[in-house]
């Protein structure tokens, strides 16, 4: 069975799993990929995707009125100061 | 009022004869609901405008207006939007996020008067075959309160077959809108992916996300999908008009007979036998088809879907919305929040997407999956040259006992062994009830999933009405 580095995949996907979860998804994760690796037996070919998916684009103009979904944006934040989003400073000063 | 088995049809007939208001048929399900949800759980909220709605309602017929769907109480699905309401994908990372905007869907609903009850539980983010995965606790089988409702949508269906709604809206992406229909005995139609726009549904499987109808008959199914089908330019993938072929009555029904003979419970196979003779004596033709690379449907689905979930789940974060955890610095309060918000079933795909996705994995995974997709989509192409509609069952079992596959996540996934190749392919199916088998002392609904080529949604309700009629 294959070896999955489940920390490695939890930084990417920036989450965070306890040391006991962590000790069943090593188990359970590489079980699941096991099972879905059958489609190695199937004869397709990969190339590039055609077929019925395919974008559908609108005209590139205004969608909507220019704010007036501001007001609602703005309550769903966590942390909101006058009309702004606030999030953490990242530039560190030294 | 009686509400056991309204329909839609009957409930509209009710509505414009005068015999009842929609403030009062609200309020009767309403009521119902209330008594009953402490048992099913499958309402997260009884919504407290539902009155205001219904008055809405009434004032259209009044007025001589409406539709078929004004005033008629609906159970929609918790990742649904409907401006002003919580919306939480039955997840804690959204437990108190109230929708900025109203869904394609509900603005079409709204439009023609209908009214909406509450929202429903779900597998969290449509994650899962039972509603085990609800960061609020399962739902109930009305049939057998001990049993799942099935999944993901498992709290509209619970709803519609408990009559605490007359119909209701889910989204299907590998089977959650048939399964949890088959398993509560009432009907469930996926349309052909692009029939009906998602703009406002949570992104789970982008290439595989449908939003869909729960029934009582095969009619209501055919009312509610007109009412919310269409155009919409805010989702890309909406067909337009012109793809839809009109109404044919199918005759010819391929079974793929080999892909049922595994992991199929043998009185399901049995009942699904006996309803494919009965459908013979109705004039049906019944012939034996070949879908070589079905066999390959649910390990390409479980890498596609994760993989396209990691990436649609990579919004909650907890900057702009949503639950927020506090960490050490930035990416630690990315950690911190997606590590408490998400349940263990979101986690675990999460990581799946992102192992197949990842650097030198993801040809063998994620590619070759959608190369094997071609392969699904292709075996249908083919099977429909020759019949007009394929028929399996659409569960291979009946519905669970609460907890007897939650640890076992594998064993969950092939709840869905029937329903995902037709998200693969994009094709519309409709499930509709076929009879019950006996578990212990209850007799479990079970269901028959017909299948039509792209675009032939309407080839499904004649034969769906004359299944019904015939299978008692």
């Amino acid at each position: 069975m294959i070896n999955v580095d489940i920390e490695k995949l939890a930084e990417l996907s920036r989450l965070a799993i306890s040391a006991e979860e962590k000790k069943e998804l090593e188990k359970e994760i590489p079980e699941i990929l096991a099972f879905v690796e059958q489609i190695s037996e199937a004869a397709g070919e990969l190339k590039k995707e055609t077929g019925e998916h395919y974008n559908i684009m609108r005209e590139d103009d205004e969608p909507h009125e220019s704010g007036i979904y501001t007001e609602e944006m703005l309550k769903a934040m966590p942390d909101e100061k006058n009309g702004y989003l606030r999030v953490r400073k990242i530039i560190a000063q030294d | 009022m009686e509400l056991q088995n309204l329909t839609i049809k009957e409930a509209r007939a009710l509505l414009d004869e005068k015999k009842v208001t929609a403030v009062e048929l609200a309020a009767a399900y309403v009521e119902r609901a209330k008594k009953k949800n402490g048992e099913l759980n499958a309402y997260l909220e009884i919504f407290d405008d539902v009155n205001e709605q219904a008055q809405r309602a009434d004032k259209i017929i009044a007025d001589g207006g409406g539709s078929m769907l004004t005033g008629i109480p609906l159970a929609i699905k918790d990742n649904i939007l409907i401006k002003g309401h919580i919306a939480s994908g039955a997840s804690k990372i959204l437990e108190n996020y109230v929708a900025s905007y109203d869904a394609h869907v509900i603005e079409q609903l709204k439009n023609v008067g209908a009214v909406f009850l509450g929202r429903t539980n779900m597998d969290e983010f449509a994650m899962g075959s039972s509603t085990e995965n609800s960061a609020f606790g399962p739902s109930k089988n009305p049939h057998d309160v001990t049993r799942i409702p099935g999944g993901s949508s498992g709290g509209s269906a619970a709803a519609v077959a408990g009559d605490l709604a007359i119909a209701g809206l889910g989204t299907d992406t590998g089977g959650s809108v048939r399964q949890p229909a088959a398993l509560c005995g009432i009907v469930g139609f996926k349309p052909t992916y692009g029939a009906v726009s998602r703009y406002g549904a949570m992104a789970l499987g982008s290439s595989l996300d449908q939003i869909s109808p729960f029934t009582k008959t095969v009619e209501d199914a055919e009312f509610l999908f007109t009412t919310i089908r269409g155009i919409d330019s805010r989702d890309a993938t909406a067909l337009p008009d012109t793809y839809f072929s009109t109404t044919t009555s199918p005759k010819r029904i391929g079974v793929p007979k080999k892909f049922l003979t595994q992991g199929i419970d043998e009185d399901v196979l049995e009942v699904f036998n006996e309803s494919l003779e009965l459908m013979k004596k109705e004039g049906y033709e019944v012939v034996d088809i070949e879908l070589p690379n079905m066999k390959y449907a649910l390990a390409a689905y479980y890498i596609v879907m994760p993989a396209e979930a990691s990436t649609n789940l990579a919004r909650y974060d907890g900057v702009r919305y949503g639950v927020k955890e506090e960490g050490e610095n930035l990416t630690d309060d990315y950690m911190q929040t997606r590590g408490k918000g998400f349940g263990a079933e979101s986690r675990r795909r999460i990581l799946i997407g992102a192992f197949v996705l990842s650097s030198g994995y993801a040809d063998a995974y994620y590619r070759k999956a959608t190369a094997v997709r071609e392969l699904i989509r292709n075996d249908f192409r083919e099977a429909f040259k020759d019949v007009d509609i394929i028929a399996t069952p659409t569960s291979p079992t009946p519905a669970f006992k609460i907890g007897e596959k939650a640890n076992d996540p594998l064993a969950m996934y092939t709840a869905d062994i029937f329903t995902v190749p037709v998200n693969m392919a994009g094709v519309p199916a409709i499930s509709v009830p076929m009879g019950t088998v006996k578990r212990e002392d209850s007799a479990l609904p079970i269901g028959m999933q017909f299948i039509a080529p792209h675009g032939a949604d309407s080839s499904l309700f004649p034969i769906g009405k004359d299944f019904e009629r015939i299978v008692v």
